[in-house]
């Protein structure tokens, strides 16, 4: 069975796609995360995602030239709720007592 | 005497013949930038130069200035058919490597892993084109040429454990 709990990196991503409701570039993910994500490899973080349905890509318009559509992503209402369960059950790891 | 518009939808010939009577006696410079527009297409130019070669044959006019006028704006034409040409002959980097890929990979698997990545190359190569910074273009297609390679790889080993645990 897969594992439908966000690793470091992806609550990391989610957490910055939390914070942009109308969605980012894998560019611009990567300019955001500071060096933590590399442009090699920030979209097979995001195909993952996508997988376990953490996050959605929409191709928006149609580029200004002859090549394929940027994706851009969005988080899900399911990457909303792990990430509220990472950041609970990190919070309780911490000894840091929860508000919920 | 007609507007320019009223014979918009006659022959080129006609219209050549209309000109050349319009301007045979100098006209307003707003005429003249009408004209430079018309004669600017093949079909209008040909008919134009035409209908001059025929008023030479029977009247004894100086047209030289009209046809320089169709001449010069028929090589600014051709100029800029040509440069058109070029601009869209010339694919974006990329355009090959997806196309393999495509064919290579699931759908899925090329959505989520490759197209993006040559997608993010392509943008940020045509940004740099048209900054005119042709040497940060050519190392940003070899970049994302190199790049793609980790997520194919990826994209095969994603489908290879798909297999596995759905086996």
């Amino acid at each position: 069975m897969a594992n439908n709990f966000p690793s470091g990196m992806e609550h990391f991503v989610l957490a910055l796609l939390r914070d942009e409701p109308a969605g980012m570039y894998g560019l611009e993910l990567v300019a955001a995360s500071g060096g933590r994500l590399k442009r090699g490899t920030v979209y097979i973080t995001l195909g993952r995602m996508e997988e376990k349905g953490f996050v959605k890509a929409k191709t928006t318009a149609k580029p200004n030239h002859s090549g394929l559509p940027r994706p851009i992503y969005t988080i899900t209402a399911l990457g909303q709720r792990a990430l509220e369960a990472a950041e609970l059950m990190n919070g309780r790891l911490a000894g840091v007592p929860s508000n919920a | 005497m007609r507007s320019s518009e009223e014979i918009q939808g006659q022959t080129p010939e006609e219209q050549a013949a209309w000109w050349m009577v319009t301007l045979e006696y100098g006209s307003e410079s707003a005429t003249y930038e009408a004209f430079d527009k018309w004669v600017k297409c093949p079909h209008n130019n040909r008919a134009f130069l035409a209908a001059i070669h025929t008023m030479r044959r029977v009247k004894d006019v100086d047209l030289t200035r009209l046809v320089g006028r169709a001449q010069r704006a028929e090589l600014e034409s051709k100029s800029l058919s040509e440069s058109r040409e070029r601009h869209v002959v010339r694919p974006v980097p990329g355009t090959r490597l997806a196309e393999i890929a495509r064919l290579l990979l699931t759908r899925q698997s090329y959505q989520r892993y490759v197209a993006p990545l040559i997608a993010d190359m392509q943008q940020e190569y045509v940004d740099a084109v048209a900054a005119r910074r042709s040497g940060e273009a050519r190392w940003i297609a070899i970049r994302g040429h190199l790049l793609v390679v980790p997520n194919w790889l990826w994209a095969f080993a994603a489908r290879a454990i798909r297999r596995i645990f759905t086996a």
